[in-house]
């Protein structure tokens, strides 16, 4: 109860001494002070309603926010936006792909790590961010793309300033991800080269290597560190299933990302391995587990395969590398 | 009391159905787990000689999952009865004192930097030291001549430290699944490790045990007090030294490879010293026993459970463990006022 009554207040504070200098300010420099001002008051009072309001509020709300057949935030632009921030790896990416280099005002610190990302190169040019409201205010952004994910207290107060702020949804299968390219080219300006972008995976799809006619059905079991492997419903699920190997992992129903025992795996006797990597140099539990001796012994003289997780962990048109890897290796256990 | 109304069995007696029922539990966590495989069939391709995913998954996952749970709470049952015993504190307990949770800290600070992937041995060591840290300034800061009070205050500054400081270590931990971890290194588990972590720890744990269960006499003598003890000839510098370097020994290389076990060292111990007439050396040997037979059941319950990631271990210890304690506190407080 006490808490409700603080936030309530703090907001109340935040919002009257808001609106009684918003009358005053508008160029973009006082908007920044108005911000930190903002931040002073509201800030208290949006952490005690988000900590209430967080378990309450389900995860629709983001879903909500696109929902790709209707008329979304995505085709309610008026203008083309010219100076992006970018507030999550994957949209970083796309943003990166898509927009021209001049519309691009700041990525996050992530993209910029060659270990998470395969445009680390790409995106060193531009100013990052590790997505505080603050920092975001200072780019005077007239678009801010973010995940399904990104803190949801930080885009609420952008888009209480008046930002527009579109949330991307991780797509879950290789048609989603040409879906969301076209749909976010489109929103840059950039239609034409979103067209040329998908045609150019299509292309690479429909010329992957063919598979032997005896290596369909090759049961494949994806092992993620800290166990993880993925069933139906995951972009990886689907990239298994463009690439012609039979997921085990939904053979066996398996949801979402589940922990899957080591027992259980090498039980499973799958016909191919692939092991997610992430960051292997690093030393963790999670990591650890891939290392284990039983899976070394285990699978002596049988397919395994390495992906490294930039090559799939964002639905972008890179995805298309992780299909060529899975169906190459899939063309090499059938041989075995 | 009530449990020598129904007469007292022989000390052999004890320790004989201690141990059958600990191999008894050895046997069933060798045979329980999420995997569909046939235990027996395994062990008859084993006897053969072959290599087959069944008999790797018993060679590779499950011997080494019961081999650490046994080893485990043998450590964690022995440390806690001669703690109990050194400070002369029935509170005295690895996990509440904070002796883990400063082998935890140890544990992870070679883990994460990387230093237990150039050299493997530096991950029990890390834990000893950090244990070691642990022990010596619970001794200094409760004093020779402990009240309850003192150990649990010292236990509780110890153990806020080592957690707040093995928090920082995996938020600065490179690898982004490090902070994470932070469960496993303080709710403990046994779950997929592997025979290189039995040959690591045990070795070491095994000095340890020596140490501890070679201060059994003089931990008798102490119990009739300090100067009686010394009047018998007992070295007190030298037994502090085996009790603390005995517990840092087993207790860090166990927690180096398992994590935080809370408790064990508190209610095993406990539960066990009516059956030896209250006589610390009797109880150290049974301590180890009923410790292992804790850390075995907890484990196999573990993997009973029907949920859809595995509990780690320290919940289920502290479910057993906490409310134990706390009618513990409410008898010493009777028997204060």
């Amino acid at each position: 109860m006490i808490a409700v009554v603080l936030a309530r207040l703090a907001l109340a504070a935040g919002n009257a001494k808001q609106d009684k200098l918003l009358k005053y300010l508008n160029d973009k420099t006082q908007r920044f002070i108005l911000a930190r001002l903002n931040f002073c008051f509201v800030r208290f009072g949006r952490v005690c309603l988000w900590a209430l309001v967080v378990g309450a509020v389900p995860a629709q709300q983001s879903l909500a926010q696109l929902a790709p057949s209707q008329d979304g935030p995505l085709n309610e632009m008026k203008q083309i936006p010219q100076r992006v921030v970018s507030l999550n790896l994957c949209t970083d990416e796309l943003l990166l792909a898509l927009a021209e280099p001049h519309q691009i005002q700041s990525v996050t610190w992530l993209v910029k790590d060659p270990s998470l990302s395969w445009m680390a190169s790409a995106a060193q040019a531009y100013p990052s961010n590790q997505g505080a409201a603050e920092e975001v205010l200072a780019f005077a952004p007239d678009l801010v793309l973010a995940g399904a994910f990104t803190a949801p207290a930080t885009l609420v107060m952008l888009e209480r300033l008046g930002i527009p702020v579109i949330k991307l949804n991780p797509p879950k299968t290789v048609a989603a991800i040409k879906l969301q390219v076209q749909q976010v080219a489109n929103l840059l300006g950039r239609a034409d080269y979103g067209r040329r972008l998908i045609r150019a995976m299509e292309h690479d799809i429909a010329n992957l290597p063919p598979l032997a006619t005896d290596a369909s059905g090759l049961r494949a079991l994806l092992y993620q560190p800290n166990g993880l492997t993925a069933g139906g419903d995951t972009l990886v699920a689907d990239i298994m299933r463009v690439a012609g190997l039979e997921n085990l992992a939904q053979l066996r129903n398996y949801p979402n990302f589940t922990q899957l025992p080591l027992e259980v795996l090498v039980l499973e006797r799958p016909d191919l391995l692939i092991l997610g990597e992430y960051m292997p140099q690093l030393p963790s539990l999670a990591q650890a587990l891939l290392t284990h001796p039983v899976l070394r012994q285990s699978f002596i003289g049988h397919k395994t395969i390495v992906v490294p997780s930039q090559s799939w962990s964002c639905g972008v048109p890179h995805a298309v590398e992780a299909i060529k890897i899975l169906r190459h290796a899939a063309i090499a256990a059938a041989k075995v | 009391m009530g449990l020598r109304l129904l007469g007292h069995p022989s000390y052999r007696a004890l320790c004989m159905s201690l141990w059958l029922l600990m191999l008894v539990l050895l046997l069933v966590s060798v045979s329980i787990g999420r995997g569909p495989l046939d235990v027996l069939q395994a062990v008859r391709e084993l006897m053969a000689g072959e290599i087959t995913p069944g008999t790797l998954v018993f060679t590779e996952l499950r011997v080494p999952r019961a081999l650490l749970g046994m080893f485990v709470g043998a450590s964690l049952g022995l440390a806690g009865a001669a703690m109990q015993g050194l400070l002369r504190n029935p509170l005295a307990e690895p996990g509440i004192v904070g002796v883990s949770g400063c082998a935890a800290l140890g544990a992870v600070l070679v883990f994460y930097t990387g230093l237990s992937g150039v050299y493997a041995m530096a991950l029990p060591l890390g834990g000893i030291a950090g244990a070691l840290v642990a022990v010596v300034l619970l001794y200094l800061l409760s004093g020779a001549r402990a009240t309850l009070l003192t150990v649990i205050l010292a236990g509780i500054a110890i153990n806020a430290l080592a957690g707040a400081l093995t928090a920082l270590v995996l938020n600065l931990a490179p690898s982004p699944f490090a902070f994470l971890e932070i469960i496993f290194w303080q709710m403990g588990s046994l779950s997929d490790r592997s025979l290189q972590h039995v040959g690591l720890s045990l070795p070491l744990m095994l000095v340890g045990w020596g140490l501890l269960l070679g201060a059994a006499r003089g931990l008798e003598a102490l119990s009739l007090g300090e100067e009686t003890a010394v009047s018998l000839g007992v070295n007190l510098g030298r037994l502090r030294l085996y009790v603390i370097m005995g517990s840092a020994l087993a207790v860090g290389s166990a927690v180096a490879v398992s994590g935080v076990i809370g408790f064990v060292g508190l209610v095993v111990p406990h539960l066990l010293r009516p059956w030896v007439d209250y006589l610390p050396g009797k109880l150290l040997p049974i301590s180890a026993l009923g410790g292992a037979i804790l850390v075995l059941a907890a484990d196999i319950l573990v993997r009973l459970m029907p949920t859809q990631n595995e509990l780690k271990l320290g919940v289920v210890t502290a479910l057993i463990g906490a409310p134990f304690f706390l009618w513990l506190v409410y008898r010493l407080r009777r028997e204060m006022i």
